[in-house]
């Protein structure tokens, strides 16, 4: 037991290295960025150490895109791990989070200004943009959003996670090149929330059968935690949801099928979408705060009706 | 129109486990500990950040995981 114990610790640790070393070489805690854009099925990035990955919706169309950390991770771990605590690693059912966020420009909470910093590659703005700018100029602005952000709180759950493989989805934004401040704006509002429901299930199908993960879960923050909840009722193939401070509206959360946790501030003011209770008079006052904080409002009901 | 009281309602009537955390000292996006997010916050009334509440998040959703997917 002792012995176990041990064990378990020493994979703990080196996985935590493995997933350090991942954020490292690659400068993203993004693992597959999955892309559906309507003008093109290229792969949206040539990022060095990046795995080409397709994977199928339920409606049978394919979803491209590249897996970043877990190539990574693969690597360093056949160069940094011995072959005894693999298998261990194997065996002991090969975890999986799949991580959801959605736009938070971590640096001014305007369409524009964001939309400028994406897509201007000289701007050194920070490490998350200039590799994101790197990859691909002309990237939708909504998926450099997406990544911007998940290298804050994506990187975190990564550096505190001994899970070993993380995977980032970029929430469907249906719809065409997103450049302009006005037409992000709208691609965020329109969300495309069937299609990214469908991009869990099919990053968690993936896990399980790519990766051989017996286990996913995921979680997400602010949409992306609504999307969780949406995920524990409609993606059998998820097997725990951890929302943070999102709450989806169009699903019956009554039917949630798999263990939750949830977490929520008190002083949050998103009224109807994360705040403690709903407070009528505050209604109009939360989605403005939450639009600026997004730079999008927060919807979480746009379509979910229709899965 | 959801809240946290009224998800605990649903969660509650699911029959799923569940575990629903209240951060009291906190907003919406407490998780996000750049200085940009913080600053923001601020000035959103959204509450100040509490590195406290953050790490006790992380630390119950890896535990949370660690049991759930094993």
């Amino acid at each position: 037991m002792a012995f176990a114990l041990i064990k378990l610790q020493q994979i703990r640790f080196r996985a935590r290295a493995c997933n350090l070393l991942g954020v490292f070489h690659f400068q993203t805690a993004a693992v597959i960025a999955a892309q559906k854009m309507s003008t093109s099925s290229a792969p949206i990035a040539t990022a060095e150490g990046a795995v080409a990955i397709t994977w199928k919706r339920a409606d049978g169309s394919d979803v491209p895109g590249y897996a970043f950390g877990n190539g990574g991770c693969r690597t360093t771990r056949k160069l940094h791990l011995d072959i005894s605590v693999m298998s261990l690693l194997l065996a002991v059912g090969n975890p999986a989070i799949i991580v959801l966020q959605e736009w938070c420009g971590g640096k001014l909470p305007d369409a524009l200004l964001c939309a400028e910093q994406f897509t201007d590659p000289t701007n050194a703005g920070g490490g998350s943009t200039r590799t994101c700018c790197n990859m691909q100029k002309n990237w939708r602005v909504t998926a450099f959003a997406h990544l911007s952000q998940i290298s804050t709180e994506v990187r975190s759950t990564m550096a505190h996670s001994h899970i070993q493989l993380a995977l980032t989805v970029h929430l469907g934004c249906a719809g065409t090149l997103g450049l302009e401040a006005e037409e992000a704006h709208h691609l965020m509002s329109n969300l495309d929330w069937p299609g990214a429901v469908e991009d869990i299930r099919g990053a968690a199908r993936y896990l399980k059968s790519s990766e051989a993960s017996a286990k996913v879960g995921v979680t997400g923050f602010c949409m992306g935690g609504a999307l969780s909840l949406s995920a524990a009722v409609l993606v059998d193939e998820v097997d725990a949801a951890a929302p943070f401070y999102g709450i989806p509206q169009g699903v019956d959360l009554t039917g949630v099928k798999k263990p939750i946790q949830g977490h929520y501030g008190d002083k949050d003011t998103n009224a109807g979408f994360s705040d403690p209770a709903v407070r009528r008079h505050l209604r109009l006052i939360g989605t403005v705060s939450c639009r600026l904080m997004y730079c999008a409002p927060c919807r979480a009901s746009t379509g979910l009706k229709k899965s | 129109m959801q809240s946290v009281n009224g998800l605990e309602e649903k969660l509650k009537a699911s029959g799923e486990p569940y575990e629903l955390f209240r951060y009291p000292s906190v907003g919406h996006a407490f998780m996000n500990a750049t200085t940009e997010g913080i600053a923001r916050r601020l000035k959103l009334g959204q509450g100040e950040h509490d590195q406290e509440a953050v790490d006790l998040a992380w630390s119950r959703l890896l535990g949370f995981f660690d049991k759930q997917l094993r």
